[in-house]
């Protein structure tokens, strides 16, 4: 089913295009604004393949649609369904949009982040373990090397947020590090804290110590990305080599040190106050109110807003009483709840879905049964609430303590800092799992019959084959949506990813036969045996260099193994032209494959699923 | 069966950009497409085979359809070819 094909069947079924006032999109949704909701056939839109599911709220029609949610878009607007009031849209937009992307803003700062805090989590883990166990006493060098390895993680967070806020900001990643080292280096600290304080453009600077501060350095890089963009506007082309850097930093380096990392730390310190005043005076609700909206909270997406105050609370206290603890019991009762609409449904087809689905749900990842099962039954999404409060009630009450930020069965080791908190963890799972099974059992639901269900593909593991590619050229590997080039950047010419060449010559990602070869020898095509077509372009626009700077070492039809030259080209003199060599590769027939997954590394680039 | 020739009169000839336009548009019917150039015929609904030809400026090639859509799906490409300055 092609994306125009799932654009199609949708455009039919939302009540015609005049019934739509706005469409909006974000990761994985469309985000309808329907004049009357009455007139949209859920049930038909919901049973469309390439559609995950259908949620109303908050005055939004959304449709489930996955990764693929942009490309349906687009063909939506082919068809006419767009957005009519663009007053109206933007208004909207004005409020919507922008929580929308702040919270955008604020996963994709932190989620990178995600496995320093988990490794440093960890180490703290072991090392607590090692000591109860007397395995290394607390004055061994082997514990006090250990702990500033853990520390280590936590000490630069605004180093590691400097790099990612940055890159999802658009800016120069190595200038937001620049920033964060600005306000880590030891001197610094010392000046800022020094008797009588220090004066910047004679204003006294308030003293902090910002290791492990979290705010101040997102607020700093969020900065600098509007410098960035001014100084851009600004600075001549000739200079801005040299210039825009030094600007950029000369601008943003006091407006934090002056104003926004003093209202970064403030901010901050009032979040680490709001945790310790809701686990001190709720306690154990706390907890328990988290368990039973944890679902909610993902639903809506709210719950990235909740990173920072996650990331807080571990690089201050090194553990998480409250989130953590009721996401875990949250998840389980995902999982519970889809296991007992497994053994209660008649339809096949659910039953494969919600058994799978709750398997999924025990390591972590929710969405299939929360939407493919308990959200779409409804009723079942009441057992699985019930479940998270039970399940976190119980965690607040023996105060379990989170020292990693995974919500999972795989992340129970984590809570072996002490046996009791180790089982006390187990038990928040079994009680989250047990309570919402019993709840969604009792409570039952509308059964779905399979006719009303389209056959879902299953995809037997052992029948699953996988084919690796090796990087074809030396550099930098970077995803093919960062190329600048539309048509790449866009998917449109399949999925795949690209290189940033440090050497001038391609050899064969993997063994097969030349399928194209353009005369201007800047891309060439390989089939693999198994049918996988491979296209490697060199280069973006290099097509009007007509083959100059390349020549090509094999002919159409050869057979090649894997490793093969098989173009060479002056990277130097490509660039001299004028041209950005950085090379694309892409599986043009992405669509007849499961999966391709890139993993950015030279000798496996990427993965494609058959 | 439908046909139809096109001088194409692009500079950078069908590469990469156009032909995922051609094969976008051959993908949304159900009728068989294919691209004939210099004697070979390629499905017009595979970016690679489109690619393989290595169609230049200058080129002659020969679009035909077969199925039930042939009709629409020759108007679709001729409006293609026209709107991305592909052909005349």
């Amino acid at each position: 089913m092609s994306n125009a094909d799932v654009a199609k069947k949708i455009a039919e079924n939302i009540g015609g295009s005049e019934n739509v006032q706005s469409l909006i999109h974000c990761a994985t949704r469309l985000r309808f604004n329907l004049k009357d909701e009455s007139l949209a056939d859920d049930a038909a839109i919901e049973n469309s393949p390439g559609v995950v599911g259908v949620v109303k709220g908050s005055g939004q029609y959304q449709v489930i649609i996955g990764p693929d949610v942009a490309n349906v878009y687009q063909e939506l607007q082919k068809l006419g369904i767009a957005s009519k009031d663009e007053q109206t849209n933007s208004q909207k937009k004005g409020f919507k949009g922008t929580v929308d992307t702040v919270l955008d803003y604020i996963s994709g700062s932190f989620t990178p982040v995600l496995p320093v805090i988990t490794a440093g989590g960890m180490i703290q883990v072991v090392l607590s373990l090692l000591l109860t166990f007397k395995l290394v006493s607390e004055t061994s060098d082997t514990y006090l090397i250990f702990t500033q390895v853990s520390q280590a993680a936590f000490y630069f967070i605004p180093m590691y947020l400097g790099y990612s806020v940055a890159k999802k900001f658009k800016i120069d990643p190595f200038l937001g590090m620049m920033l964060a080292g600005v306000l880590l280096i030891p001197e610094m600290t010392t000046l800022l804290n020094q008797k009588g304080g220090v004066s910047l453009l004679g204003i006294k600077l308030q003293a902090i110590t910002y290791s492990s501060s979290v705010l101040p350095i997102f607020l700093g890089v969020w900065a600098m990305s509007y410098v960035d963009k001014g100084a851009d506007k600004v600075i001549p082309n000739s200079l801005k080599f040299v210039l825009k850097p030094l600007v950029s930093i000369l601008i943003v380096v006091p407006l934090t040190l002056i104003v926004l990392g003093p209202l970064g730390y403030t901010i901050g310190n009032y979040l680490a106050v709001f945790l310790e005043f809701l686990s001190a005076h709720l306690g154990w609700a706390a907890v328990l109110l988290m368990g039973a909206f944890s679902p909610v909270l993902v639903m809506t997406g709210m719950h990235y807003a909740l990173f920072p105050l996650i990331t807080t609370s571990f690089a201050t206290n090194g553990y998480d009483m409250l989130v953590v603890p009721g996401m875990l019991a949250a998840n389980m009762a995902q999982s519970g709840a889809a296991t007992a609409v497994a053994l209660k449904t008649k339809s096949s087809v659910m039953k494969q879905l919600a058994s799978s689905s709750a398997i999924t749900a025990l390591m972590g990842v929710t969405e299939p049964a929360m939407y493919g099962v308990n959200l779409r039954l409804k009723k079942p999404f009441l057992a699985v609430m019930i479940g998270g409060a039970a399940g976190g009630l119980y965690a607040g009450i023996a105060g379990i303590k989170a020292y990693a930020l995974i919500s999972s069965v795989v992340a129970l080791p984590s809570y072996l800092t002490s046996t009791a908190n180790f089982v006390n963890a187990i038990l928040t799972c079994v009680i989250g799992y047990v309570v919402a099974f019993v709840a969604a059992y009792l409570i039952g639901f509308e059964d779905v019959t399979d006719a009303e269900e389209q056959p879902t593909t299953t995809v037997n593991k052992s029948l699953v084959k996988e084919i690796s590619l090796a990087s074809p050229v030396a550099g930098q590997i970077i995803p093919l949506t960062d190329v600048n080039d539309s048509a790449f950047a866009s998917l449109a010419l399949g999925k795949g990813f690209a290189v940033i060449p440090s050497k001038g010559q391609i050899v064969a990602p993997v063994a097969g036969h030349v399928s194209a070869l353009f005369p201007t020898k800047h891309a060439i095509g390989i089939t693999t045996a198994e049918g996988v077509e491979i296209l490697i372009h060199v280069g973006i626009n290099t097509v009007q260099l007509e083959g100059k700077y390349f020549s090509s070492h094999v002919k159409m039809e050869e057979e090649i193994t894997k490793g093969q030259v098989l173009l060479d080209f002056d990277l130097e003199a490509i660039k001299q032209a004028g041209y950005d060599p950085t090379t694309m590769i892409v599986i043009t027939n992405t669509a007849q494959y499961l999966d391709i997954l890139p993993h950015e590394k030279p000798e496996k680039a990427l993965t494609v699923v058959l | 069966m439908e046909k139809k020739d096109f001088h194409i009169v692009a500079d950078t000839g069908i590469h990469a950009r156009p032909a995922t336009l051609l094969v976008q548009t051959a993908g949304k019917f159900s009728s068989d497409v294919n691209l004939e150039y210099k004697g070979k015929s390629v499905n017009l609904k595979s970016i690679m085979g489109v690619m393989s030809l290595g169609v230049g400026q200058g080129a002659d090639v020969t679009i035909s359809a077969e199925g039930a859509d042939e009709k629409e799906a020759i108007a679709a490409i001729v409006e293609t070819m026209t709107k991305e300055g592909l052909s005349e």
